[in-house]
């Protein structure tokens, strides 16, 4: 069962599809949830998950935007997109009869 | 009020650029160009940074190398050292407050003062427990300088990444 952390990554990662590298992973949980996210944290649960099989990193080209920098870039594995998809099922599942509301 | 601030953060930036230099060549790359690519003020990048190399230099310690070392040189050596060091305080300590404790400017320009000073330190460094502990001394600084050239050169803290895959 994936964290909330690696299911953020990996849906942003799938969502970006091949832009997906550190800095627009990182915006893209950013703008979804509002809270700031940590480039080590990011890269930490990018090494653990890729251990797991859940993603596959590869260093692209320099690019000139960053100061010709290169950047890691990730792609979701079918393992990873299983996973998700797992974690996603199991959330709509339970919540299925539960209504959030705040007073 | 505004240089100041201007000075700190300079200071937080060198300090990241710094440690970021604990990073294999790609990640250090990698993960410049994502502070590049950010809005992050020096202090939240500091901090991030910080973590990912706390975290890497911790991975090390996974390994079953630097326990060895820890255990078979780094203990004994410094526990030789400690006693070897404790021992030669005690004399040596009298000598050196004697001149040190009695030094003035008149002093200074005695050539007495400076006679028995030259007398005093070669007698203190041919001493007895002087010898093993420089003995120790250069030992132990190899095996440092072997130590800190290790993990970069032989331990891989993260596969090396294909590139443009």
């Amino acid at each position: 069962m994936l964290g909330e952390f690696e299911y953020l990554l990996l849906t942003a990662a799938a969502s970006l599809g091949d832009e997906a590298y550190g800095a627009s992973i990182r915006r893209q949980i950013e703008t979804a949830t509002g809270r700031h996210c940590s480039i080590g944290a990011l890269y930490i649960t990018l090494d653990r998950m890729e251990s797991k099989g859940l993603v596959k990193t590869w260093m692209g080209d320099p690019t000139p935007q960053r100061g010709g920098r290169s950047k890691r870039m990730v792609r979701v594995t079918p393992r990873g997109a299983r996973a998700a998809s797992s974690f996603y099922s199991a959330v709509r599942g339970v919540t299925r009869n539960v209504a959030w509301e705040f007073e | 009020m505004g240089v100041r601030v201007s000075n700190q953060r300079t200071l937080a930036w060198w300090l990241v650029d710094r440690i970021l230099r604990l990073l294999d060549a790609e990640e250090r790359e990698a993960v410049r160009g994502d502070l590049a690519e950010s809005c992050d003020s020096a202090a939240q990048a500091l901090r991030s940074v910080f973590h990912l190399i706390m975290h890497r230099q911790s991975m090390l310690w996974q390994y079953p190398r630097p326990w060895l070392v820890l255990f078979l040189f780094v203990m004994p050596l410094g526990m030789l050292l400690s006693f070897a060091s404790r021992s030669h305080a005690g004399p040596s300590s009298i000598y050196l407050w004697l001149v040190v404790n009695n030094a003035n400017l008149s002093l200074l320009h005695n050539a007495g003062y400076w006679y028995t000073l030259l007398q005093i330190v070669p007698a203190l460094l041919r001493s007895h427990p002087t010898r093993p502990m420089l003995s120790i001394c250069h030992p132990t600084s190899s095996i440092g300088s072997e130590i800190g050239r290790t993990p970069s050169a032989q331990i891989s803290l993260r596969r090396e990444l294909p590139r443009s895959g």
